[in-house]
């Protein structure tokens, strides 16, 4: 049997229950048939003890089926629906909400239709962005046409800034020359390193590390070649004539000041 | 129409079957469970509890004593409609993917996937000898070395089986030596579905590369082709009608780009033969996942993502609708 459910509430219908002379207990279940459509009242009491009203509608149809058909309409419910009572059980089933087909007559139609209900394409009618080179609907960064209409813009703006120089010149007012210094400019900021007669140098911070280091590696190892060949011959002749003495110490304090020696030196015991 | 909503299960239904008359429905999904309605009033019969993996597969036979269900599990089971007994438990080495009781209703065949090793095969029981089944030996078993079978049908009257392949191929296979009679290669992707018509002798398959085709059963002549934007999950024929139903998936990216709109997944009928598409149901809170034509044509079901099933009875309208040429 089809069931159709539908909400019919009456209001105070639980006045209407008290009116009748309260039995205590739930009043009968009733059940009316109109034509063919029989409707079930029946009464309950919660789980937190109140009295709740369960109205059932039912449409009975009858239905020509054949035998095997009518058969399995009775057959025993089993698995997970074996206690379910007879007709559908709520939680399996459900009448959704009306749905109609929509015929499409042309594809067309359907497709802008389509665009229609689609509230990006009214942003797209809209101009957020323009472009500075092309006036397009793109960022000026995002330009299809970057590297040919960018420079040449460029150059149009210095004509431009040149020709209205000279002609506000013999004009001699204040204003032009003031707006003569903008207009001189391209519009863009040039650095001093990539101005027009700069030479591009002194502008890192590391210094001429190779440079410097040519030509104090060579003194400082010649110091100290000096000093082991003295004190080697200090080592081999240790009567020490006087002048080697001498000069080894001066040679020795020469090298020891350099920190580059002192370094190696500290590294190689048994050079101290 | 008022679509009845049938929520039996919890994850998205990868098969929906009507029995030959019409007044049960059976639905499987992802979830294990195997749910039994009536489709008159969506009334549940049952369920038939058993698999421990998703369901891929459901059929019942002809006289509607027995349902074959084939799962994730390795195992297709055979269950007795009525009661939800399990009568045959068959075991294999990997997933079963389709499966299908011929028109007699004696022969079973399922077909495995190609995984951990194992490759594809099909296998034929004859349900009249109890021993096949106490053994677990199909009496034919066919390997398909190269593509996987996603879906199989039965050709008219037990022959052959008709089988889709992963990579958009479509064999016939004898079901009495198991060779390849015949070998077609009009879909690009893979194919999700194949339905045959309610007498056999045409077949319907739906396919990842967006579009469903029309074929001859028995000489796999290409007859029709129905192009869409996004791939098919699963198409049928009505049986009264010169109509096709298809249901498919969105692609991931346009969800988010275009507006949001609840139950926007649509359920698409083509003519048949001048291949237009003329009308759309909407309804699905996610991709059909497969549809099915009732066998009296007077209404259809479709199975979604979303793990419900709805079944539609179609309005006077329908059947007047003319297509305009």
């Amino acid at each position: 049997m089809p069931s159709i459910e539908f909400d019919d509430s009456k209001p105070s219908w639980a006045d209407q229950v008290e009116e009748e002379g309260d039995e205590g207990t739930l009043p009968p279940i009733k059940e009316v048939m109109k034509g063919n459509i029989k409707t079930i009242t029946e009464y309950k009491i919660d789980e937190d003890g109140k009295k709740t009203k369960i109205i059932r509608t039912f449409k009975i149809e009858t239905r020509k089926a054949s035998k095997a058909v009518a058969r399995r309409k009775n057959w025993k419910k089993f698995g997970n629906s074996e206690y379910d009572a007879a007709g559908p059980n709520v939680a399996t089933t459900t009448v959704s909400d009306d749905v109609f087909m929509t015929f499409i007559s042309n594809k067309e139609d359907l497709n802008a239709q389509d665009q229609d209900e689609d509230p990006m394409n009214k942003l797209k009618g809209q101009k957020i962005v323009s472009c500075r080179i092309c006036k397009g609907d793109h960022w000026t960064t995002r330009c299809p046409y970057k590297d040919t209409l960018g420079p040449m813009q460029k150059e149009l703006a210095e004509q431009l800034g040149l020709s209205t120089a000279d002609k506000d010149k013999p004009a001699g007012s204040a204003e032009p020359e003031a707006i003569q210094p903008a207009q001189s400019k391209t519009g863009k900021y040039v650095p001093p390193s990539l101005r027009d007669g700069s030479t591009r140098r002194g502008e890192s911070m590391q210094p001429n590390r190779r440079g410097s280091a040519l030509a104090v590696v060579p003194t400082t190892f010649f110091i100290f070649f000096i000093y082991l060949l003295l004190s080697f011959a200090i080592q081999c002749d240790k009567t020490c004539l006087n002048w080697t003495q001498n000069y080894y110490w001066v040679i020795k304090k020469a090298v020891f000041s350099s920190a580059r020696i002192r370094f190696v030196l500290v590294r190689v015991p048994g050079l101290k | 129409m008022k679509p009845i909503l049938l929520q039996g299960h919890e994850r998205s239904i990868t098969q929906i079957k009507y029995n030959r008359e019409g007044d049960l429905l059976f639905s499987v999904a992802k979830d294990t469970v195997v749910n039994g309605w009536y489709s008159v009033n969506g009334e549940r019969l049952g369920t038939y509890n058993g698999h421990t993996g998703a369901v891929w597969c459901v059929d019942c036979d002809w006289d509607t004593k027995n349902v074959l269900t084939g799962s994730a599990d390795n195992s297709c089971r055979l269950w007795d409609c009525e009661t939800g007994k399990q009568l045959a438990l068959l075991e294999t080495s990997s997933a079963v993917r389709t499966c299908g009781f011929d028109f007699s209703g004696n022969i079973i065949m399922f077909s495995t996937d190609k995984q951990m090793g194992y490759q594809c095969f099909l296998n034929f029981f004859d349900l009249r000898d109890p021993q096949q089944i106490k053994d677990n030996q199909p009496y034919m078993s066919v390997p398909c070395s190269d593509s996987k079978i996603t879906s199989a049908v039965w050709g008219p009257l037990g022959e052959f089986v008709i089988a889709g392949h992963e990579n958009g191929e479509i064999n016939q296979f004898s079901a009495k030596s198991g060779e390849l009679l015949k070998k077609v290669k009009e879909h690009t992707k893979q194919i999700n579905d194949l339905q045959s018509s309610v007498d056999l002798t045409m077949v319907v398959s739906a396919s990842k590369d967006n579009t469903a085709k029309l074929f001859d059963s028995a000489s796999l002549d290409h007859i029709k082709t129905f192009k869409t934007e996004r791939p098919i999950n699963s198409a049928a024929i009505s049986p009264i009608m010169d109509h096709v139903v298809m249901g498919g998936g969105q692609e991931a990216m346009e969800v988010t780009t275009t507006s949001t709109r609840i139950g926007k997944f649509e359920a698409r009928f083509f003519h048949s033969a001048y291949e237009e598409e003329f009308g759309r149901v909407k309804g699905h809170f996610g991709p059909i996942n497969c549809v099915a034509f009732h066998p009296d044509g007077k209404s259809y079901s479709s199975g979604g993502e979303d793990g419900y099933v709805r079944i539609h009875y179609f309005d006077p309208h329908y059947f007047d609708f003319e297509l305009e040429a």
